[in-house]
């Protein structure tokens, strides 16, 4: 309904309905109980041998073929309460600061053999011992952000990524770069394990600022040419609303975060979002068995900033639905967020990634992502462009739009 | 395909056309631009530069308790511009990477950079 032009003001803002909390700091919940790090051996038969089977979503045996489900990981720590209950800082122990002094490179002793067996956490949560065969897996959380609070597994299989990079590349031939045309192979996919932080939010936010609305338009002729003109109301708009959000997904490996068009291509591992982190699993290294993965190297203090502003976008969406009076926008002048709650999961979320690695020939390189969604297979990718060949082809199209803009000059 | 070439060319005529009517006059000088169009155009396709998560709108949300507060402040005339100078209620301030203003950022000629709508510009 259209705001009134005249009549009794409207009443103004009471005070907040709710006060906002103070954080007096974090409230930790652990969520690597009864973890444990060394031989992590099937039930039914004693191998270590497990791995993720796509298909089911569970783990398997690659010895008796016995398959375990793991259990919903928001669910087992209840971290998945209703966002509008939220107050202060709530985190899972595996978002933790990282402690810098912590080790990345840690021994374990095989509890098969005896034997001493070294995993570098930076690439690897898992090792085989060099012995006895066994697999050694990492499942408790250090403060070097290797182990997260869940996983949300793989669900889409290799073949079906592989399909879907190929047919984005094939669409993207005639102008890709004669050594990656000759160098692209698909089936280099690889399963990739990439740390993200999972932010429930309850903020109360305020805006203020004004709203124009269309009255009227029309055109006045100046000699030859018409021009059109608007008419409109300007009115002094003002909103304030508690917002829940849920499940807002963040970057938290800093490499990732620098989403600089001209020096990487991390923007496209960022396209490909959503998730769908509600369908994480409790942490079990096993699920990292034929995957890499990143570690996290940034804190809740270091990508609070970018959720804070993430949360006023969002905020500001939803306050369009009750703007649509405003048809020639709105500009707000003052934005407040007052954080209720917050609850921050680290997670590692599935991408299948193809890496390109090209050399210019001013000596730089670049290196070009090709990267499909592990659960939901949206495809974003980034190809190596002829440039001299497109730069002939814009060039012909505008020869041609030359020619064809000047006649309709010359006939207008 | 289709999205980016639109976009572009929607870039091309709010700049052309400064909201006024087309005519043929105008549409002759966007012809002038097809080749810069088409690179750009182009460029974002196997690039894809200005693609980015767009958590603002698919991110899950609720709001409660919302006040709305619409008073009406005074009546403008003879404005050329069909949107409010400075809107800014459908801006993304949050996201590290996409949107437009990618396509120029030391991609498309610095000529073609002076007349694209502020909001794209390389700042």
């Amino acid at each position: 309904m259209p705001p009134a032009a005249s009549g009794p003001p409207p009443p103004a803002f009471g005070p907040a309905a709710v006060a906002v909390a103070e954080p007096t700091g974090p409230a930790v919940v652990q969520t690597d109980v009864g973890a444990k790090d060394g031989l992590a051996k099937c039930s039914r038969c004693g191998s270590t041998d497990i791995a993720l089977n796509i298909a089911t979503g569970h783990l398997r045996c690659n010895f008796c073929r016995f398959e375990q489900a793991s259990p919903n990981a928001l669910a087992t720590y209840h971290l998945d309460g209703d966002p509008k209950l939220l107050t202060g800082l709530v985190v899972g122990s595996g978002s933790a600061d990282i402690v810098p002094s912590t080790d990345e490179v840690l021994t374990f002793k095989c509890a098969a053999c005896g034997a001493e067996v070294v995993i570098d956490t930076k690439s690897s949560m898992q090792a085989r011992c060099h012995w006895c065969r066994n697999t050694l897996s990492m499942n408790q959380q250090i403060p070097n952000g290797a182990v997260p609070d869940m996983i949300l597994p793989f669900k889409l299989s290799k073949e079906t990524a592989v399909a879907n990079i190929s047919a984005f590349v094939g669409k993207r031939m005639t102008f890709a770069h004669p050594t990656f045309k000759a160098e692209f192979q698909p089936e280099n996919v690889m399963g990739v394990y990439m740390p993200y932080m999972v932010v429930d939010v309850n903020a109360k936010i305020r805006l203020t600022g004004q709203g124009e609305h269309q009255t009227r338009s029309y055109t006045e002729k100046h000699g030859d040419n018409e021009e059109r003109y608007y008419d409109a109301d300007v009115y002094d708009v003002a909103r304030a609303f508690d917002i829940y959000i849920d499940d807002l997904t963040v970057e938290s490996s800093s490499e990732r975060l620098d989403q600089t068009p001209s020096r990487n291509s991390n923007n496209i591992i960022n396209a490909i979002m959503p998730f769908d982190p509600a369908e994480s699993v409790t942490y079990n290294s096993n699920y990292l068995t034929g995957f890499a993965s990143e570690k996290r190297d940034t804190n809740v203090t270091d990508l609070a900033p970018i959720v804070t502003t993430q949360s006023q976008d969002i905020a500001r969406y939803q306050a369009n639905n009750t703007l649509q009076f405003y048809d020639r926008g709105v500009r707000w002048d003052d934005e407040q967020i007052d954080l209720v709650g917050q609850r921050w999961v680290s997670a590692y979320l599935p991408v299948w990634l193809y890496s390109y690695y090209e050399k210019k020939s001013n000596g730089k390189s670049f290196v070009h992502y090709v990267a499909v969604n592990g659960r939901t297979g949206k495809t974003m990718g980034s190809v190596p462009i002829n440039q001299l060949r497109l730069l002939l082809v814009s060039a012909v199209v505008e020869i041609i739009g030359i020619i064809l803009g000047v006649i309709i000059l010359l006939v207008a | 395909m289709m999205p980016d070439i639109a976009q572009l060319t929607n870039i091309v005529i709010r700049a052309a056309s400064d909201n006024s009517d087309n005519n043929s006059g105008k549409l002759g000088l966007i012809l002038m631009l097809a080749g810069f169009v088409f690179y750009g155009a182009m460029y974002l396709r196997y690039r894809n530069t200005d693609k980015r998560d767009h958590y603002e709108s698919e991110t899950k949300a609720e709001t409660a308790n919302m006040e709305a507060q619409d008073s009406f402040s005074r009546s403008l005339t003879h404005l050329k511009n069909s949107r409010m100078s400075g809107a800014d209620n459908t801006s993304v301030r949050g996201a590290r990477a996409g949107g437009l203003s990618s396509l120029t950022s030391g991609v498309l000629p610095k000529g073609l950079n002076g007349i694209l709508p502020k909001e794209f510009r390389d700042h």
